[in-house]
C-alpha cells in the first residue's frame, strides 16, 4: 500500500471518526458533570427514538415544518429562477438591481419577521412566505451571474450552425449554467431551511422551530437535543446530494 | 464559379454615445475563394481580421457591400459556411463524439447516421481513442481538433479559420498546421484562414492578402507559388524566404503607423 | 446620458417609488395604519427616539434607543473579536495541518446548511438568557467564515509563485509568513472579516429578536407585542439601515482590496 493511499484512508477514517468522537466526549462530559448539566447521550437517543417511532411527538411537528418548508422552497426556486434568468440576461435591469439584492443578505431577516406576521397571520402561511423570502436570494444571484458568465463563444458557436432560439436555450445555455444552478439551488434550500425554523422560533403553533421553543417538563434537553439532531441530519442529507450532484457536474466539465 | 466572393465590404462601428467617434473597421474588401484552395488573411493585431471573419460568417452585419457563396448573396449565417474560432469552443459537458455531432444532431440527421459520419472525422483529425472523453481531459490542441471535426462533419463549402491555433504554443502550432495541410489535402475542404503568423500563412496557402490597419483593408495579394505537398522542410526553401519577406515588408509599414487606441480596442470584439 | 448615471438615476428611482408606493398605501389607509406605517411616519419616529432619548416608559425597561442600541453593538463588538481571535489561528492551524482540514472538511462545508439558531434552546439552557448568550450565539454563526476564509486566504497565497520568490530570497520562515503570505492573504483574510461580522450583526440581533431580552432586535419584537407599530418599524428600518451600511462600507474596502491585487 502506497504513502499516499494510507493518507487517503486515514483520512477518510477521521472524517467518519468525528461525530463518533463527538459523542465520546459528551459521553464523558456527562460522566464527570452529571446529569444538571449535560444530559445522558443514551438517554437522548432513546428519547429522539420515541419521538421519531414509538410515539411520534416529533413527528406532527416534523410534519408541518417539511410542508413549510417544501412551498416556501419551491416558490423561490420557481420565482428565484425566473429573476435570475431576466437579470442575467439584461444587463440594465442586473446592474440597477444586483446591489438591492446583495445588500439583503446583511440584514438580519428575521426582523422583518412580524411584516410577514401581518401579512399572512400566525399560521404556516406566514412560515412559507419567510422561507421563500430567505430562499429566493441565493437563487437569483447564483442563476444571474451563471447567465452571465456564459462563454460567449458558445454563443457565437451556436448561432454560427443557425439554432433557433428555443435550442439555444436547451443546448447551450441550460448545460452552461447548471452547475452554478445546482449550487444556488442548494443555498437556496439551506436559506429556506433557516427561515423556515426562525420563523417557528419566533412565533408560531407547530413546527420543528416551535418545539424548540416551547419543550419543557421531563426529559427537556435530550428532546431538544433529538430536534436538532433531526434538524441536522435533513440538512446534511439534502446539501449531501446536492454536492454530489454538483461533483458530478464539474467533474465532468473538467473544472 | 467562386465559392465565396466578397465585393466592397465595409463595416462601421457606429458610437451610440455622444463623445465618441463612430470607427471604420474595414473598407473595400474585396476577395475570391475559388473551390478546393486555401487562403489566408493576414495581418497585424487589432486590424479588424476577427471582424472580418465575423461579418463574413454571418454573426455580424456589414455596413455595405456583398458576400457571395456559390453566387448567391448570404446575409447572416448560411450553411455552407463552417466557423472555426479562436478561443476554445468545445462545448465541456458534451464528449467529443457528443460535440462533433453537434451540429448534425440539431439539423435533425438521425443517430445512426451522424454516429457514424462523426467517427469518421474523428478519425480523420487523429481522435479517436478520445471519443468518449470529455474536452476538460484534453489539451488545447485537442479541443481544436475536436472544434474542426465539428466544422467539417457538416461538409460546408467553405471553411473560415480565426487563428485557431492562435491560443496554443509554438510547437503545437507547427503540428495542427501540419495536422490541417494533411486533413485539407485528402478532402480538399475550401479553407479561408486568418492568422497573425507569417510563417503559419505562407506554409499552409495557396494566395495570401495581405490586411492594413485602420480602416482594415487589403493591400496585397501575394501567390505563394509552393509546389504541394509541403513539408517541414519547405521552410529553408528560398521561395518561402521571399515570400516572407515580402509579406514582412507590408505588415511592417502597418505597424510602425502611429497607433489609434480607440479603433483597435472596438475591433478586438 | 451616460450609461452610469442613467443607472444610478434609476436605482434611486426604484428605491424612491417603492417608497412611495408605502407611503401612499399606508396614507390612503389602504393597509390599516396599525401594520403599516408611512415611510415618512418611520422616519419621524425614529428621529423622535433619538432626540427625545426615550420611548413612553411604560413599554421599556430600558427607555431608550440609545441604550438598546449600545447594548446590540457591545454584543456584536464582543461576538466578532472573539470570532476573529479565536477563528483566526484555527484557520491558519487548518492550513498548516492540511490532513486535518481535509478530515473537517465536510463538516465546516456544511456548517452554514444547518440551522444554527436551532442551538438556541440549549445555548439558553446551559448559560441562562442574557447577554452571554446572545454573544455566544453571534460568536458560533460567524466564527466558521472567519475559519474557513482564513484557511482559504493562505493556501491562495501557496498556489502562487511568491513564495518559492521568499525562499529563494533565503528569508526565515517567520519573515516569508510576515511579509508574504500575511499580505498575500490579506483580501480573503478580509472577506472573512467582512462576513465574520455581517454574521455577527444578524446571529446577534436575531437572538435578541427570539430572545427578547434587551437591543434593537428586542426592540422590534417588544414593540411588535405591545401593538406599538410606529416603533417597531423605526426599530426594523434602524436596523436596515446599518446593516446596508455597514455591508456596504465592508463591500468597498474589499472591493478595493481585491482589486489592488488585480483580481
Amino acid at each position: 500500500m502506497t504513502l499516499k493511499r494510507r493518507r487517503e484512508i486515514l483520512i477518510k477514517l477521521g472524517m467518519a471518526a468525528m461525530p463518533a468522537l463527538v459523542i465520546l466526549l459528551w459521553q464523558i462530559g456527562f460522566v464527570l458533570f452529571g446529569e444538571l448539566i449535560l444530559p445522558s447521550p443514551l438517554k437522548t437517543f432513546s428519547v429522539l427514538k420515541a419521538g421519531l417511532i414509538e410515539r411520534g411527538w416529533l413527528l406532527s411537528d416534523l410534519k408541518d415544518t417539511m410542508i413549510e418548508l417544501l412551498f416556501g422552497y419551491l416558490f423561490a426556486v420557481i420565482l428565484g429562477l425566473l429573476v435570475g434568468f431576466v437579470l442575467g440576461m439584461n444587463r440594465f435591469l442586473r446592474e440597477v438591481l444586483e446591489p438591492f439584492v446583495l445588500n439583503v443578505y446583511a440584514i438580519p431577516k428575521v426582523t422583518l419577521f412580524p411584516i410577514f406576521l401581518f401579512a399572512f397571520g400566525l399560521g404556516m402561511d406566514s412560515k412559507v412566505a419567510f422561507g421563500f423570502f430567505h430562499g429566493i436570494f441565493p437563487i437569483i444571484i447564483l442563476t444571474m451571474g451563471a447567465i452571465k458568465d456564459i462563454k460567449g463563444v458558445y454563443i457565437k458557436v451556436g448561432r454560427s450552425f443557425r439554432l433557433n432560439p428555443f435550442q439555444v436555450y436547451k443546448e447551450i445555455v441550460f448545460p452552461s449554467i447548471l452547475p452554478s444552478l445546482m449550487t444556488g439551488l442548494r443555498l437556496g434550500f439551506n436559506l429556506s431551511f433557516i427561515g423556515v425554523i426562525l420563523g417557528e422560533m419566533a412565533a408560531s403553533k407547530s413546527g420543528l422551530g416551535y418545539a424548540l421553543m416551547r419543550s419543557e417538563g421531563a426529559f427537556y434537553m435530550e428532546k431538544i437535543i433529538s430536534i436538532v439532531v433531526v434538524l441536522a441530519v435533513i440538512a446534511l442529507a439534502v446539501n449531501s446530494f446536492c454536492y454530489a450532484i454538483e461533483g458530478r457536474l464539474m467533474r465532468v466539465r473538467g473544472t | 464559379m467562386a465559392v465565396l466572393e466578397v465585393r466592397s465590404l465595409r463595416k462601421i462601428y457606429v458610437s451610440q454615445e455622444a463623445n465618441v467617434p463612430s470607427v471604420e473597421a474595414l473598407k473595400n474588401i474585396n476577395l475570391t475563394v475559388n473551390k478546393g484552395e486555401f487562403i489566408s488573411i493576414i495581418g497585424p493585431s487589432g486590424c479588424g481580421k476577427s471582424t472580418l471573419f465575423g461579418v463574413i460568417g454571418g454573426l455580424n452585419e456589414s455596413t455595405s457591400g456583398e458576400i457571395l457563396i456559390k453566387g448567391e448573396k448570404v446575409r447572416g449565417p448560411h450553411p455552407s459556411i463552417g466557423m472555426v474560432f479562436q478561443e476554445e469552443s468545445v462545448f465541456p459537458w458534451l464528449t467529443c463524439l457528443e460535440n462533433v455531432e453537434f451540429g448534425l444532431k440539431m439539423i435533425g440527421v438521425n443517430k445512426k447516421e451522424r454516429r457514424t459520419k462523426s467517427r469518421e472525422m474523428i478519425e480523420l483529425v487523429d481522435l479517436s481513442e478520445f471519443e468518449n472523453h470529455y474536452p476538460g481531459e484534453l489539451s488545447g490542441g485537442m479541443k481544436q481538433r475536436v472544434a474542426i471535426a465539428r466544422t467539417l462533419v457538416m461538409d460546408p463549402e467553405i471553411i473560415l479559420m480565426d487563428e485557431p491555433f492562435g491560443a496554443l504554443d509554438e510547437q503545437t502550432r507547427v503540428i495542427l498546421g501540419e495536422e490541417l495541410l494533411r486533413i485539407w489535402e485528402k478532402i480538399r475542404a475550401t479553407i479561408l484562414f486568418i492568422t497573425h503568423s507569417i510563417s503559419e500563412s505562407v506554409m499552409l496557402s495557396d494566395r495570401i492578402y495581405v490586411m492594413s490597419c485602420r480602416p482594415g483593408t487589403f493591400k496585397r495579394t501575394i501567390d505563394v507559388g509552393i509546389p504541394r505537398p509541403r513539408s517541414s522542410s519547405t521552410i529553408s526553401t528560398e521561395r518561402f524566404c521571399e515570400v516572407t519577406d515580402q509579406i514582412w515588408k507590408e505588415l511592417k509599414e502597418e505597424t510602425s503607423k502611429p497607433m489609434k487606441i480607440t479603433s483597435c480596442e472596438i475591433e478586438k470584439n | 446620458m451616460k450609461r452610469t448615471s442613467k443607472i444610478k438615476i434609476t436605482k434611486w428611482s426604484v428605491l424612491v417609488g417603492a417608497a412611495g408606493c408605502l407611503e401612499v398605501i399606508s396614507r390612503t389607509g389602504m393597509i390599516k395604519r396599525s401594520t403599516l406605517t408611512p415611510v415618512s411616519d418611520m422616519f419621524i419616529t425614529l428621529w423622535k427616539l433619538f432626540i427625545t432619548g426615550g420611548i413612553p416608559v411604560r413599554f421599556l425597561k430600558d427607555s431608550s434607543i440609545a441604550g438598546n442600541f449600545f447594548i446590540t453593538f457591545s454584543e456584536i463588538s464582543l461576538s466578532f473579536f472573539f470570532a476573529v481571535l479565536i477563528g483566526l489561528p484555527i484557520g491558519i492551524l487548518l492550513w498548516k495541518f492540511k490532513t486535518l482540514a481535509r478530515i473537517l472538511n465536510p463538516y465546516l462545508v456544511s456548517y452554514y446548511a444547518i440551522p444554527v439558531f436551532a442551538l438556541y434552546p440549549l445555548i439558553v439552557g446551559f448559560f441562562g438568557i442574557g447577554i452571554l448568550s446572545i454573544t455566544l450565539m453571534g460568536w458560533l454563526f460567524a466564527i466558521v467564515a472567519v475559519i474557513i476564509n482564513t484557511a482559504t486566504g493562505f493556501e491562495e497565497v501557496d498556489k502562487r509563485i511568491y513564495p518559492k520568490v521568499g525562499r529563494s530570497l533565503r528569508l526565515s520562515r517567520s519573515k516569508i509568513f510576515l511579509w508574504i503570505y500575511f499580505p498575500g492573504a490579506t483580501p480573503h483574510l478580509f472577506t472573512g472579516l467582512k462576513l465574520g461580522f455581517i454574521y455577527s450583526i444578524i446571529g446577534v440581533i436575531a437572538s435578541e429578536f427570539i430572545l427578547s431580552t434587551k437591543g434593537l432586535g428586542y426592540l422590534v419584537r417588544f414593540s411588535y407585542s405591545a401593538f406599538e407599530t410606529e416603533i417597531m418599524y423605526a426599530s426594523m428600518l434602524l436596523i436596515v439601515i446599518i446593516a446596508v451600511l455597514i455591508n456596504g462600507a465592508l463591500m468597498r474596502v474589499e472591493a478595493w482590496l481585491y482589486g489592488r491585487q488585480g483580481r
